[in-house]
């Protein structure tokens, strides 16, 4: 199952079906120079969602060939302010955490990779961890900070990077 | 064909497939289902590989072990077994499908489209090859004499040299190999005019290019246009060169501006200014000192006024006491006068003498006096 061309296959498929889901219609996935273990995602943030809502985020998956009995990473490539997104743009969640390694510390082997999870799951729970930050493992200490101690200079913030992902798309 | 070279999860299924029948891991139809004490159902070689990473369910995360998991039901595997496949060779021609089970039956018996050994060379041959004369034999095209492999050479038709090609102008049957050649002279091409490059718009058939040419101006000028646009060129050039060497001089004139030694009149020109700027400066700062001036002045005006006010004030208030006190003094002086009056005149014989010594007598008295007074007030 873990042979490349398994998890070509499987990849395949679920870029078929992300890509013919009309439910999906906020987010919009390709691939990276024709490899099928890179994926380039662009979100559209539904006005609803606290802070962030209306901004275009590009990101970029990469998928092990191990997939998926290990995650895959997703890294965004439009700067973005967020207590659980590194500076670099790599996104910190527990679910994109392999099951084996503890080097986090602090979570429990409950909330992270699961194989039964797809990229459309991720995600999902990535655009739920934009409205909802967890304050435990901040990968952006001073978004972190800023997010508890000065909401109004944090939504500022967040506001100039949903505007200027407009202008960059 | 061996079993192992059946990969089933690539397989192509002729209709969807209930998601209740595919593996939550790979997603497509169970192979060789297994099922597992929590009671999920996975593809054996799925879970197996999971549990290599981590020993927990998949699905609930429950703690899992390799003895944890059995085969499915016999009915779960007969449901995936019996679902309708193509052909694996699906993309080099074959259109047989079947029950999935049956595949490896197919691939290994009847499959027209796996590759075989073949009988005579051992190279590699398409099943419904295989029966015939060995295709690896070379042979001559019929029209390029080339020696191909019989079994390329329907490929090699598609693209042969010495097949007829037909010209897309001028309806010409001609080789392939030279029909690129034969664009170049074909009569009935559509060319543009010699001197296109020039600006004339004029295209049509190759035959009537020299037609158009006799009345073309632009043929007609050609000699000079093109001498025009060599210069202009030439020009360009010269003037991208100069603009470099410019700009590459530019910042040194800056450079030099400051260092080098400037001359005579230059340097007395700079003193004469620094001299202008500084008298500037000096008129500047005598008008705000003459402005300090004033200002200090009446600070000091303000503040001796008031404490000349204060001084009439204290004068006067002093004065005010100073009249109490000499108001008191008489009144005192002129009660012990009274007392000594009707206390006893005997004892005081110099009583009547002056107003100068009751008051030097008064002064022994006044001490307890003023004890008296402190008390009564």
């Amino acid at each position: 199952m873990s042979s490349p061309a398994a998890s070509t296959a499987l990849l395949r498929r679920q870029l078929k079906e992300m890509q013919g889901d009309k439910d999906l219609s906020n987010i919009s996935v390709g691939l990276i120079d024709d490899n099928i273990y890179e994926w380039e995602v662009m979100l559209m943030i539904s006005d609803d969602c606290k802070f962030y809502g209306g901004g275009f985020f590009r990101a970029r998956l990469s998928f092990p060939k191990d997939y998926p009995l290990m995650p895959p990473k997703m890294q965004f490539e439009t700067p973005i302010w967020h207590p659980n997104i590194y500076p670099d743009g790599n996104v910190c969640i527990s679910i994109l955490h392999p099951p084996e390694e503890d080097k986090y510390g602090y979570e429990s082997v409950q909330e992270r990779w699961l194989p039964i999870h797809t990229p459309e799951s991720i995600l999902i729970s990535v655009i739920s961890m934009l409205s909802s930050p967890n304050d435990e493992s901040p990968a952006n200490v001073n978004a972190a900070r800023q997010w508890r101690e000065d909401p109004t200079g944090f939504k500022k913030q967040v506001r100039k990077c949903v505007r200027d992902s407009l202008e960059m798309c | 064909m061996d079993s192992e070279q059946i990969d089933y999860q690539s397989l192509n299924y002729l209709s969807t497939v209930d998601h209740n029948l595919c593996c939550p891991i790979c997603r497509s139809p169970l192979v060789d289902p297994v099922y597992t004490t929590c009671l999920h159902t996975f593809c054996s070689t799925c879970i197996n590989k999971a549990l290599e990473r981590s020993q927990t369910c998949p699905v609930d995360r429950t703690p899992l072990q390799a003895e944890d998991v059995s085969p499915a039901p016999i009915m779960i595997a007969n449901l995936v077994n019996e679902l309708a496949v193509l052909c694996p060779n699906s993309e080099l021609g074959c259109t047989f499908t079947c029950a999935r089970y049956l595949v490896e039956a197919h691939l290994s018996h009847d499959c027209e489209f796996v590759y075989m050994k073949c009988r005579e060379c051992g190279d590699k041959v398409l099943r419904r090859d295989a029966g015939r004369e060995c295709l690896h034999q070379l042979e001559e095209c019929t029209h390029c004499f080339q020696h191909i492999k019989k079994i390329d050479m329907e490929a090699h038709e598609k693209e042969c040299p010495g097949l007829l090609g037909e010209c897309m102008h001028c309806r010409l049957e001609i080789e392939r190999s030279e029909l690129k050649e034969h664009e170049f002279t074909c009569e009935e091409a559509t060319i543009s005019c010699s001197s296109s490059s020039l600006g004339c718009p004029w295209s049509g058939q190759r035959k009537e290019l020299s037609h158009h040419q006799a009345a073309c101006p632009f043929t007609f000028l050609r000699p000079v246009l093109q001498a025009h646009a060599e210069r202009l060129t030439k020009l360009e050039l010269e003037n991208r060169t100069l603009r470099k060497r410019i700009e590459q001089l530019t910042p040194r004139i800056n450079q030099s501006n400051t260092t080098e030694p400037l001359s005579f009149d230059e340097q007395a020109y700079q003193f004469l200014t620094e001299q202008e700027h500084m008298r500037q400066d000096m008129e500047r700062l005598s008008a705000t000192l003459g402005e300090l001036e004033i200002k200090q002045g009446m600070l000091l005006m303000n503040e001796s006024l008031r404490t000349k006010e204060e001084l009439a004030g204290i004068r006067a208030a002093i004065n005010g006491i100073r009249m109490q006190i000499h108001w008191l003094l008489t009144v005192r002086v002129h009660g012990t006068e009274h007392r000594h009056v009707v206390g006893g005149g005997a004892g005081t014989p110099s009583n009547s003498a002056g107003p100068s010594h009751p008051a030097e007598h008064s002064a022994s008295r006044r001490l307890s006096d003023n004890f008296g007074q402190g008390v009564k007030l």
